[in-house]
């Protein structure tokens, strides 16, 4: 029985691309680790097939799954211009299992999963593999992170929105290769204080959230950066009235780059309504800054 | 751990802060200084105890263990600290022991205390032979023995503070934070009354903590929010709890005081952070106490360690 439903989404999945991007809304899935794993695929409109398209993964957050998040985000429409493939995948229990644990609540292999994914949607479509990204929300971020571990420089960039590493994390990511990262926080998220935090979790196990100022050496040591070379700026705009506290290091291995975002008294929410300055030298939003950050293309023009 | 917290009106206590002369057993109406030595581990290591004007090992006393900062020793911290005078006034006895190199390795893993790859130093191993020596050859009692660590002492009065559990009645660190290495060893510790004492603007132990990654190793300092969540949650307290103003007019700096909620009533956690202090001593720093009294944040320090009663060890 698993076998044959298998079959029949494996056969959907290889002669019917092109449909895919009619069937914005319902699930696709695949099986990993025995287990049925749903994700969304927003296709834009200016995808062609055999022409090579940015891949971003977007990963949400707790408690919630891809197509609410793809719901709450909206930056489906940016991806019209870069004609990037967006997959929204579940997690499989209400949360990510970004640690990898093979005991406790959640014993899912999310991380197999997204390896395996980003396989599928490979196959699926037409991606440029030097330019797959991942952006999470919260837990989603996490994972985000861990898959940034684990995959070093397949992933091109990483973006961690509304959080910021755990000291828990730490060690997936020791001697892992450089890879582009953005950090976006509010100074007022309060499940990933921006001072950090530091406590147990029900099972006795030390949970601790870096402060931004361990987050920002940490990402950006992991990429190599000058810490000598990081231009720091306030930025204020038109299109919100959130001050953004605004650090880039461009002086990184590998050509890459660690940004931060600090968006002044902002919750712990994806981060709507905020104004930045953009890569082009106008202004735009928060959102359209991570999904500039999140394109190898644009993120190289110089700022 | 049982421990009794009797809540007193911290008394008004004029610190005063004359120099003590240190020596192989003086004595007088300030007390007695013993300078000692016991072997461990290979190591001859050194201590200063005071022992409170008439004491005659009649009545057992309560044992403050000061553990000194990175570069200094004992006898610096029993002449500066100010804390000899306060045990003179509260019949206290105090050891200073010395770190070797003026330095405390406090992580409780020997491997990574190496001095120089070749040269352990377990001083988790020492103190705890320290504290047994102590109350073997004086008058202890066991259920008031408390640490105060300043800077890397305060690193090291944490380590033991998680090992020690079972033994230490309160302890209070001072220019000082948890670490990320550190905390690992405090997993399932039982709660014992904490205080941290912390300038706004340490560059040694900065408010909003550090991270550096070297040859993959991280190693991270929390900030000073985490080190009192860190505390509160091993203590049981909620991470949330009540800020407030406690300065007094005339003192060298303002200070706030931060009290976690819902902490046990035998095990809370105190945090002082003393508003534009950098990485130093606090002296001539006064807190409200009382009723709206001025004292000197080191009286509010040995106030706060003294009256927590470890009922365990009874």
């Amino acid at each position: 029985m698993r076998f044959s439903r298998f079959s029949f989404g494996l056969l959907l999945l290889l002669i019917l691309p092109l449909a895919l991007s009619a069937q914005d809304g319902a699930p696709l899935t695949i099986t990993h680790d025995g287990t049925e794993r749903p994700y969304y695929v927003h296709v834009p409109e200016t995808y062609e097939d055999g022409t090579p398209a940015p891949l971003v993964l977007a990963l949400h957050p707790s408690q919630t799954g891809g197509n609410l998040f793809q719901d709450a985000i909206n930056i489906d429409p940016l991806a019209e211009e870069t004609g990037s493939i967006i997959v929204y995948p579940n997690s499989q229990a209400e949360s990510w299992n970004y640690l990898n644990s093979s005991d406790g609540d959640n014993v899912a292999d999310d991380l197999g999963f997204l390896v395996a994914l980003i396989d599928q949607v490979s196959q699926d479509f037409s991606i440029d593999d030097s330019d797959i990204s991942v952006v999470g929300f919260a837990n989603g971020a996490l994972m985000a992170l861990r898959l940034r571990c684990e995959l070093g420089n397949q992933i091109d960039s990483l973006v961690m929105v509304g959080a910021s590493p755990t000291f828990s994390l730490v060690n997936a990511c020791v001697g892992v290769d450089p890879v582009s990262t953005m950090m976006v926080l509010g100074t007022l998220d309060d499940t990933f204080p921006w001072n950090g935090s530091a406590e147990f979790d029900e099972q006795d196990r030390f949970y601790s959230t870096f402060g931004v100022n361990q987050a920002v050496p940490f990402l950006s040591g992991l990429n190599d950066c000058n810490p000598e070379s990081a231009i720091g700026a306030e930025i204020t705009s038109s299109i919100g009235s959130n001050r953004v506290l605004a650090q880039l290091n461009q002086d990184c291995a590998e050509d890459t780059q660690f940004v931060l975002l600090g968006v002044v008294d902002f919750p712990h929410r994806w981060p709507v309504g905020i104004g930045v300055q953009l890569r082009t030298g106008t202004e735009g939003t928060a959102s359209q800054a991570i999904w500039e950050f999140l394109h190898r293309e644009i993120r190289s023009q110089s700022q | 751990m049982f421990r009794k917290g009797i809540f007193v009106t911290l008394t008004l206590l004029i610190l005063m802060m004359g120099s003590v002369t240190i020596g192989a057993q003086e004595s007088g109406d300030e007390g007695e200084f013993v300078t000692a030595t016991l072997s461990h581990d290979g190591f001859e290591r050194s201590y200063i105890v005071y022992l409170p004007p008439g004491y005659d090992g009649s009545t057992a006393l309560p044992l403050v263990i000061g553990l000194h900062g990175a570069g200094g020793d004992g006898a610096q911290m029993a002449n500066s600290s100010g804390f000899t005078t306060l045990a003179m006034q509260t019949n206290t006895i105090v050891a200073y022991p010395d770190g070797v190199e003026n330095f405390w390795r406090y992580l409780s893993q020997p491997q990574v205390n190496d001095i120089a790859n070749d040269n352990p130093v377990d001083d988790v191993g020492f103190l705890t032979l320290l504290l047994d020596t102590l109350v073997a050859d004086y008058n202890v009692d066991e259920s008031h023995v408390s640490m105060i660590g300043y800077s890397n002492g305060g690193l090291m009065a944490q380590t033991l503070r998680c090992v020690l559990d079972d033994r230490l009645s309160s302890v209070a660190i001072v220019g000082s934070v948890m670490t990320y290495r550190l905390a690992q060893s405090c997993l399932g510790a039982e709660p014992v009354p904490f205080m941290i004492v912390l300038g706004t603007e340490d560059r040694s132990f900065p408010q909003g903590g550090s991270a550096t990654v070297d040859s993959g190793v991280l190693y991270s300092q929390f900030s000073h929010a985490q080190t009192l969540r860190f505390h509160a949650t091993l203590n049981g307290c909620d991470t949330d709890g009540a800020v407030g103003d406690v300065g007094v007019e005339g003192s060298r700096f303002e200070v706030a005081f931060q009290l976690p909620n819902n902490c046990p009533q035998d095990s809370p956690v105190y945090m002082y952070s003393v508003i534009g202090a950098g990485h130093e001593w606090p002296t001539q720093v006064a807190i409200q106490a009382g009723e709206n009294l001025g004292v000197n944040l080191l009286v509010g320090i040995w106030e706060f360690i003294r009256v927590f009663e470890n009922v365990a060890t009874e």
